[in-house]
Formats: C-alpha cells, structure tokens, sequence
C-alpha cells in the first residue's frame, strides 16, 4: 500500500494527469516522451547521469596511429558482409515493416482514388464523344428535313396550280356542255 | 419480418469472434424479428470438416439450418495458393479459385438463397468466406453485410473491392473498420453504421473467489484470449517477462483462453486454459487492467467486457481498431514497442487513481455503444431504413 502511494507521488510529479477526464492522447504524448527519452538515456529515466570522465585508453589508443587505421580498416573489411544482419539485428524490422506496409496500403488507396478518377475522366470522355456524334447526325438530319421540306412545299404549289387549271377546265367543259 | 443470419459455423461450443457475434446478435435479434440462422455443418474452422448433422435444430430458441460443406479445405493446397496470390500479379480467375479452396464450399446454401423468397433481409458475417461472397452475389438487393474485417492482406484482394459494392447495407464493427472498408472499395454511397456487438456481462462476481479457487495472491493484470502468436501473444510474454526482470515489479500476468504459443514458465506467468463465464468474469474483476497485444482486431469483445467492469486497458498501437476504442473511450493507453509497454504498463500499475479514471470512462463508454439494448436499436434502424427505401426507392436519405 505504502510503495503505492510512493509511486502516485513519484508519477504524480511526473505526468500531467485530469483524473476528472482524462485525455488519453495527452497520457500517451507524455508515455512517449519518457519512453524516447528513457531509449536515449538506455537507463532508468530521473537517474542522475553517469559522470563523463575521460575515455578509458585501450590498448588500439596506445598503438602507433598507423598501425590503429590499418587494424580499424581491416576489421571492417571483416565486418562487412555481416553488416546486413547487423542491421537486422539492431534495428526494429517488424516496425519497418510495419510502417512499409502501412506505407504501401496509403499508396494502393491513393492509386484507387487516381484509377476512380481517370475512369471517370474516361466515361466523361466517352460521353462527350457521344454527344458530338449525336450533335452531327442531329445536324445532318435537320438538314434532310428542310431539304425534304422545300420539295414538299414546290410540290404543293404544283398541285395548286394543277388544281387551279383543273379547275378552269372544268368550268370551260361544262360552259361547252351547257351551250 | 423475416430475416436470416447466414454465418459459416454457429453452435452453443463455437467461441471464434464472428461465429459468437452472429449468435448473439441473432439471438437478441429474435424479440423484434423472425429469425432463422443458415449455416454450415462444419465445427473446425481450418478444415470445415462436416461435423453436425444435417437439417434443422433449435438453439437458444433460434431456429437453424445446417448446409453439408461439399469437400473439406486442403489447408496445405490453400496455404500455397494464398501465398502467390499475395506474393504477386495474378488474375481475377485466381482469386476465384482462392475463395473455392477456402471455403466452405456449401453449394446446397446458394441453392437456397437463389430461391431469394426465404427472407426479407439476410444478414451475412464475415466478408472472407465462399458462402458470403457468392450469398451477396445471389441477394444483393436483400443483402446486408457485417465483414467483421481486420487489417488482413486478404482483404486488398480485388474480388473484395467490387464485393463491398454489392450489399444493401453494411453493419461495422468500428469506425477503423468502416474507414478502412470505405478507402478500398469507394463505396461511401452506401449505408453503413457503426454498431459492434453487446457483451453480456455477469451480475455476481467475486474476484477473492477466483483467488482462492486458483490459488493466486498479489496483484496481476490479465490477458483473455487464444494465446496465439496472431494475437500478439509471443511480444506480451517477452515484453512482460522484460518489464519484470528490469522495473522488479511483483505484478502477475493471468492468461486464460485456449494455447496455441508455447507459455513461458515463469512463476509470475499463470495460464488457466479455457475458463467457465463465471470463472473468467470473476478473473476479470481481480484484475488491475487487461492487457490486448493483438495485431488484428475488428472489434475485441474481451476489451469491452473489461470496460463494461470498469478496467482500464493496455492495448497494442499497432492495431488501429484498439488504438480508435482506446481514444475514443478514454479508457485505456497504448503500445508500440518495449520502451512504450514499461512506461504505460509502469504507470497503470503505479498510479490507481489513473486506472479508476480510466474505468469510470471506459464503463461509460460501455453504457453508451455497447449495451445490447444500444446495439438492438442500431440493427433496427439498418433494416427499417431499408425498407423506407423499399416503400419509395425514389428517396435518397441520407446516411444513418
């Protein structure tokens, strides 16, 4: 019970907390901070930092230089096919991997908002395309029309006069009968 | 009104999230609604094997059909096939065949949905299976769909996009989840509503019963769940094993579900197995919070349980869903790796009145989203949206 209290006081002194409501982003800000700070320390977060006295001499430091380079290339020449699994070793994979896939899934949806938008630009295309064709056949047929429409109309005024002399041919015919 | 709950296994021994989902959605359900279950004979979920026998029973007063699944899946014939569908180019036709093999192949099912005149809805879980898919296909119009979908490479897969066009309606189990569903197939038009499921949780619990039955003292935090490598199990072990050998902090770790991860053999790691209701809810209210290391989940019913008893919750950031509930809630904190998990879980366990505050919340978030009385009243609005529209399809109302 004892070291509970101890440790409120302790976080108490820590971290920002409304019991009331609280705001788990901001927990979780502060989670964070302390987490990095504790990785950058590699120890316990509030203890007081080792003293940095002066780098213990190791047995390459009293070495003539020439000699230390030659040995420092050497081994790195060693090293370096293994650097790969160093690097595998050392750093966390699962989390690039992670964020690579999280990367890729952004990536994949951005692309089927692009391929929705070049469908719809193909569709628009497609309708544009079809409204110019029905434009000229609407044209062209408007022009048949008025073609049709003036034969039409010369060939009422042919029947008219027909009908006309028609007419007078009757009334001559009959004046003959009468007579 | 009629509506059928189509589901790829149902029985009262069935524990998996969706199976367990539908029979209690289905179960509630059936106060406002005929109801009737279609599923499968099959009981193991790996080879669908037929295992009930055939024909019409009743469960929990719900009526069920069972449907023989035609030929077992070959796990390893689908393992390789799902592999180089994941691995690389493919084609439509390829997919096809995936969704065969994995199953369950129940054409005797779609034979009876064709007839389409059985039910006025029917509501399909899980969006991955064979009978869904082609379920969906045949009843579009009648069609509504809880995909139950998680952050599974599966679910980029093509066949899937032009699936979530299809249904009538969609019932979510989250807001990550309808985001995520929404951002792969474009299908915003169509209505959805964020629902999940209620938990029913055990009036009587008695957390010093539960200690002196399994002979544990001290406090622990809990995990509840198939102790599975897919569940994040094997980064909780080393995580906690980690916290405890570095901070020397006396907190045990409970696990109760099935095991399918070795269990480290610690003395501060006890394994229960698979717990009796009673025994699990009574474990829950010992504990001073859940953990949830899992990768992949779409809703997490174990978390809203805890909530529902007013325990704060330790989840893995990783999984988007638990991240969202966590936020939303203000119930519970997170983790991406180690450093995270000691700094979290070394505040919940040191600070009690943040774990009190958390629980407050997270217990009224439970009232609020996920009381069955909450989620009844959701489904209902789904269906009777539905058939305002079937009564004037001209209207375009908008989302629920």
């Amino acid at each position: 019970m004892e070291d509970k209290e101890k440790g409120e006081r302790r976080l108490s002194g820590v971290y920002k907390i409304d019991y009331e409501s609280p705001d788990v982003e901001a927990i979780m800000d502060q989670v964070r901070q302390r987490a990095a700070r504790r990785a950058g320390e590699g120890g316990e977060v509030g203890a007081e930092p080792a003293e940095a006295g002066p780098p213990a001499p190791s047995e390459a430091a009293s070495q003539p230089p020439g000699l230390k380079k030659k040995v420092k290339a050497k081994v790195q020449r060693f090293l370096t096919p293994f650097f790969p699994l160093q690097r595998l070793l050392a750093f966390p994979v699962h989390e690039d991997l992670m964020k690579a896939v999280a990367q890729l899934h952004l990536t994949d949806q951005r692309l089927d908002r692009l391929q929705a938008k070049v469908h719809e630009r193909d569709v628009t295309q497609e309708y544009v395309k079809l409204l110019h064709i029905l434009c000229h056949n609407l044209v062209a047929e408007l022009t048949k029309l008025r073609v049709e429409h003036e034969a039409l109309k010369l060939k009422t005024q042919v029947l008219e006069k027909d009908f006309e002399h028609l007419g007078r041919r009757e009334k001559a015919l009959e004046r003959r009968a009468l007579s | 009104m009629k509506v059928v709950f189509v589901v790829q296994r149902y029985g009262l021994e069935i524990s998996g999230g969706a199976e367990l989902h539908c029979r209690w959605v289905a179960e509630h359900m059936a106060k406002h609604w005929q109801v009737e279950v279609w599923t499968t004979r099959a009981f193991d979920y790996i080879t669908w094997k037929n295992h009930y026998p055939g024909g019409r029973e009743v469960i929990n007063g719900v009526p069920v059909r069972r449907y023989g699944v035609r030929r077992p899946r070959d796990a390893a014939r689908f393992g390789r096939l799902q592999t180089r569908i994941l691995a690389g180019e493919h084609k439509a036709a390829d997919e096809l065949r995936w969704l065969e093999e994995e199953g369950p192949l129940t054409p005797s099912l779609l034979a009876d949905l064709r007839s389409g005149r059985a039910a006025d809805y029917f509501i399909f879980f899980s969006y991955r299976y064979y009978h869904s898919y082609w379920g969906i296909q045949t009843v579009p119009r009648k069609a509504i769909l809880v995909p139950t979908a998680e952050h599974d490479p599966v679910i980029h897969l093509r066949l899937f996009k032009d699936l979530f066009r299809r249904p009538r309606a969609f019932i979510y189990n989250s807001v990550e989840e309808r985001d995520m569903i929404q951002g792969l197939s474009g299908n915003r038009s169509l209505p959805g509503l964020v629902t999940g499921v209620g938990t029913e949780v055990l009036a009587e619990r008695s957390a010093e019963r539960f200690r002196q039955k399994y002979g544990l003292e001290g406090d622990y935090i809990i995990y509840i769940g198939r102790v599975d490598q897919n569940k994040g199990c094997h980064k909780l072990f080393e995580y906690f094993l980690r916290f405890k050998k570095e901070t020397g902090s006396p907190v045990k770790l409970v696990l109760i579900g099935g095991a399918v991860l070795p269990i480290p053999g610690h003395p501060d790691v006890r394994y229960l197995g698979i717990l009796p209701e009673q025994d699990k809810f009574d474990a829950l209210q010992g504990a001073l919070l859940l953990v949830m290391p899992s990768f992949y989940e779409s809703l997490s019913m174990v978390t809203l349980e805890a909530w529902a008893l007013g325990k704060p919750v330790l989840a893995n950031a990783h999984c988007e869903v638990l991240r969202g509930q966590c936020r939303r809630s203000r119930a519970g904190l997170e983790f991406r790796d180690y450093a995270e998990f000691q700094e979290a879980l070394g505040l919940l366990l040191d600070d009690g009145r943040l774990r009190e505050a958390l629980g407050r919340k997270g217990a009224a978030y439970y009232q609020e989203n996920y009381t069955w009385e909450v989620i009844e009243g959701k489904y209902l609005t789904v269906v009777n949206r539905l058939e305002e529209e079937n009564r004037c399809p001209s209207t375009n109302s908008p989302r629920p």
